[in-house]
């Protein structure tokens, strides 16, 4: 009797939730005690009633004392139109509440979400195990059980820890809300965080079960990607200049789209991509990326004798020009460079 | 459509109600209902005595004393001190002249 006297109490609380605090505390204070005078008079009166049968649900009593409020000596600080508003919601979603509850055999949808609470418990000590492992170990990889410092079992034991101490809270809270109003949103704002967490838990679950975390074209792709520090690229040639717009072929002839440059004419070059954009990109790709420092490299390189393509050019990587034997290279550059410090 | 029914017209006169209850004598919540429900006034809910009591207990028109009893839980009971006394008295003046009033306009001619 007492856990159905604390549990309706709790849910008349619930739904004087927006009232002023001391308004609700007044209200609520003697709720337990009252309620248990009147289960002792059923009781003397022959018994075998719940509370909700004598009292009806905990909603309707909640709803007749706010109507007790409001005379004069009443509490009632939110202003009128605020009130209103909280009364249409409130309307709103009494109707969908009948309305869907039936859809699942039950007479109201908030009955059956009232069942899940303990399971909400649970997934609550798990997320906030999980988010607190997460923290730990600065959020380098992702499973589905918490570590510390790599060990399961310490990551069970704070698990099982996690999820006893969010039942005991459930229970705790649903059988008396805290009274004061900041630990209430604390709580609640807590909540919130490990909502939006669990959230991103489960998107990054999400992501790495349906593979995509390696997809090619994704660009996490690119974060394993050991050439991801490359920013462009510059062919050297046999003399040790650099060849400007020089292409980069793989073993089957596709372009090799290669630094940070490059895959970013994909979206947003000349053109903004589009079909066959690989061959329009040209090496060095960085507009403004001056040439590495290379002592062995000359100053001033000499003319290609097929000349400098043009990235708008048709894209035709058997081109027709081959460099021409007769083409000196410049006398300062030594064939073989040999890098001496 | 013009709907008149007790829980509207008593929304008004909850107080003077239980206030009217207690004059005699001091009695716990579900005493105050059951003299409530006794006397006529069918309809009223527990919840409203319960909340029109903490009302006017706040309010400063009633004292509450607990009262241990053997079985079951203690009871609080409620009585009327000064304050208390006093708005009966003039909330009594209010609603005699009030149900006067409304009884002249709803006199049937004769």
């Amino acid at each position: 009797m007492n856990v159905e006297i604390a549990q309706y109490a709790a849910q008349v609380g619930a739904a004087l939730s927006d009232l002023p605090e001391h308004a609700r505390n007044d209200l609520l204070e003697d709720l337990p005690a009252h309620l248990a005078e009147v289960a002792a008079e059923i009781e003397a009166e022959g018994g075998g009633a719940t509370l909700a049968e004598r009292l009806g649900p905990p909603s309707a009593y909640a709803a007749e004392l706010r109507a007790t409020l409001g005379h004069p000596g009443g509490h009632s600080r939110t202003p009128a139109w605020a009130g209103r508003a909280v009364a249409r919601v409130r309307a709103r979603w009494d109707a969908l509440d009948r309305r869907l509850g039936p859809v699942i055999g039950y007479e109201r949808l908030g009955e059956f979400l009232a069942l899940l609470r303990p399971a909400w418990w649970v997934m609550r000590g798990w997320l906030v195990a999980m988010l607190v492992a997460q923290l730990w170990r600065d959020g380098d990889g992702l499973g589905l059980l918490p570590r510390f410092e790599g060990s399961t079992l310490l990551g069970l034991l704070v698990l099982i820890a996690f999820v006893v101490g969010s039942i005991w809270l459930g229970r705790r809270t649903a059988a008396a809300p805290p009274a004061r109003r900041r630990i209430r949103l604390a709580l609640r704002a807590a909540t919130a965080v490990v909502a939006v967490f669990g959230l991103g838990l489960w998107a990054a679950a999400d992501d790495r079960l349906m593979g995509s975390y390696w997809h090619e074209s994704s660009p996490a792709s690119w974060v394993n990607d050991p050439y991801s520090q490359v920013n462009d690229i510059f062919v050297l040639g046999p003399d040790g200049q650099i060849i400007q717009g020089a292409r980069l072929v793989d073993q089957d002839g596709s372009p090799v789209v290669l630094g940070y440059c490059a895959q970013r004419f994909g979206w947003e070059g000349p053109g903004g991509g589009g079909r066959g954009w690989e061959w329009r990109v040209v090496y060095p790709s960085c507009p403004d990326l001056s040439a590495p420092q290379l002592p062995w490299v000359a100053v001033s390189p000499a003319p290609l004798p097929w000349g400098t393509p043009s990235p708008s050019a048709t894209p035709s990587p058997s081109g027709s020009a081959m460099p021409s034997p007769s083409v000196t290279p410049s006398p300062s550059a030594s064939a073989a460079p040999t890098p001496t410090r | 459509m013009l709907s008149v029914d007790t829980t509207q017209l008593l929304k008004g006169v909850l107080d003077l109600a239980v206030l009217a209850v207690l004059r005699d004598d001091d009695g716990y919540g579900y005493d105050i209902l059951r003299r409530l429900r006794t006397a006529g006034l069918t309809e009223i809910g527990d919840a409203s005595v319960y909340g029109t009591l903490r009302r006017l207990f706040a309010a400063g028109y009633l004292t509450t004393y607990v009262v241990p009893s053997e079985e079951g839980p203690h009871r609080k009971y409620y009585a009327l001190n000064p304050a208390g006394r006093t708005q009966l008295k003039q909330g009594g003046e209010v609603w005699r002249e009030f149900a006067s009033t409304m009884n002249t306009l709803l006199r049937e001619p004769a």
